[in-house]
Parts: C-alpha cells; sequence; structure tokens
C-alpha cells in the first residue's frame, strides 16, 4: 500500500487537484445554486495543492541549483505539463459543454486570458530549459495571431452580432487546439 | 518524478489558476451587479495578453539567438 502511494501518490493527488480546479473554473458558468460552490471547490483544490506542495519540499531536492541542473534534464515535461494545463480549456470550453452560454464580453475575457496563460505558460517552459526557443517563436506567433483574430470578432460582434460570435466560436477552438500542442510537446528541448 | 518537473508543474498550475481565479472573479463581479463585463474589463486582458506574447517572442528570440 505504502508502495501504492510513493509510486502513484503524486500522479492521483495532481489529478484530484486539476479535476477541482476545471469545476472551480466551470462553476463561472454553471447556473445557481451550482456556481456557489466554487468557493468550497477552490478551497479544497487549494489544501491539496498544499498537500502536493509540502510532499514535494519534505520528499524534494531543496537545494536549488541541483534542482536548477535537473531542470534541464531531458525527462519530457508533457505528462506534468498536461496536469497543469489540463483545466485551460475549461476556461474557454465551457460555453460550448452546453453548460450555459456566457455574454460575449465574457467569451472574449475567456479567450483573452487564455491566450495570455498560454504566453505565460511557454515563457515558463522557455525558461525552464524544456523548449527550443524556436518552439517558443512559433507558439508566439499562433498566439498573438490568435489574439488579432479575437480583436477582429469583437470589431465584428460590434455590427453583427452573429457572425462575431461565430467567429469567436472558432478562435476558442483554435485556443484549445495550441492548448493542446502545448500539453503534448513530449520531444526533450535539449 | 523528477522534483524540479514537479515544481515546474506547480508553477504552471498557479499561473493558470491565478488567471482562472481572475476570470471567475471578473465575471462574477459583472453578473452580481446585472451587468456585462465592461469594455475596459476586456481591454485590460488584451492588453496584458499582449504584453506577455511580446515578452514571449523576445525571450524565444534571445533563446534563441543563444543556440537554444
Amino acid at each position: 500500500m505504502n508502495q501504492f502511494w510513493k509510486d502513484h501518490g503524486t500522479k492521483i493527488l495532481g489529478t484530484v487537484i486539476t479535476v477541482l480546479s476545471g469545476l472551480a473554473a466551470g462553476s463561472v458558468v454553471l447556473p445557481p445554486p451550482l456556481n456557489t460552490h466554487a468557493q468550497a471547490i477552490a478551497q479544497w483544490a487549494a489544501f491539496l495543492n498544499f498537500v502536493l506542495g509540502a510532499g514535494v519540499i519534505i520528499r524534494g531536492n531543496t537545494n536549488t541549483q541541483a534542482i536548477a541542473e535537473q531542470a534541464k534534464s531531458k525527462v519530457p515535461p508533457a505528462a506534468l505539463v498536461m496536469l497543469a494545463m489540463a483545466m485551460l480549456p475549461l476556461l474557454v470550453g465551457c460555453g460550448t459543454l452546453g453548460l450555459t452560454k456566457p455574454t460575449f464580453n465574457e467569451g472574449v475575457y475567456a479567450a483573452y486570458g487564455t491566450a495570455d496563460t498560454i504566453a505565460t505558460t511557454t515563457d515558463t517552459l522557455l525558461k525552464a530549459g524544456k523548449i527550443k526557443g524556436s518552439v517558443a517563436s512559433n507558439i508566439a506567433t499562433q498566439d498573438q495571431n490568435l489574439k488579432t483574430a479575437i480583436d477582429l470578432a469583437k470589431s465584428t460582434y460590434a455590427t453583427n452580432q452573429a457572425d462575431g460570435a461565430n467567429q469567436l466560436q472558432t478562435v476558442t477552438t483554435s485556443l484549445n487546439a495550441l492548448t493542446t500542442y502545448l500539453t503534448t510537446l513530449g520531444a526533450p528541448a535539449k | 518524478m523528477n522534483p524540479a518537473n514537479i515544481l515546474l508543474a506547480l508553477q504552471i498550475l498557479e499561473t493558470v489558476w491565478a488567471q482562472a481565479g481572475n476570470i471567475i472573479t471578473q465575471v462574477k463581479q459583472a453578473q452580481a451587479s446585472g451587468t456585462d463585463l465592461s469594455d475596459a474589463v476586456v481591454g485590460q486582458m488584451a492588453t496584458q495578453a499582449g504584453v506577455d506574447i511580446d515578452q514571449l517572442k523576445s525571450d524565444a528570440a534571445a533563446a534563441t539567438a543563444a543556440g537554444n
């Protein structure tokens, strides 16, 4: 039993945290009274995140130089990054799940937020040596194009709401695709 | 499991979580007031995304120039 938790404890805790985080994000678009559970869900996620973090501190290597060296190891980051990024599509995807329909501005806001998170996450991976500069540059270009597409959808919506909403939906799908690409970067960078 | 990778994943999770929290807060505030999100709030997020994308471009160019 102990060996089981040693082998899989981090994965299980991480998965639970991700699911709870996703539920909390999804609660934005859930109708009342379900959305009132968001705070409790967030608290559980924060608590489990603390447990996971404490476990890393207690059992992990606290030597920063060693950690910096290990960060440059050739271990594919895909699984861990996927764990952390799994909730991202929920930021923009809940409207397509039939839960409820967010307003156009809420969708635009979430789309910009996702584009921003893609940029900051990619920068984090780049600085950790997990992806090459060329890969990061490619993602930046795609992210910039999608941000421009959000701008265009917003402009279109001002004169034609149906077309603007359709354009935003397309951008949302593309943001999810870019997020998926980011989470599946399995090849060692160096 | 590599501790550095766990820390990296937590760092990313923290970023994503903060952004999700930000979106939740803004949307709930708007819903509580019975209004849509203002263009100003949406514009702020657009600006932030633009800044962070530019930063990524800059860092990616620097990494490429350094042979990384």
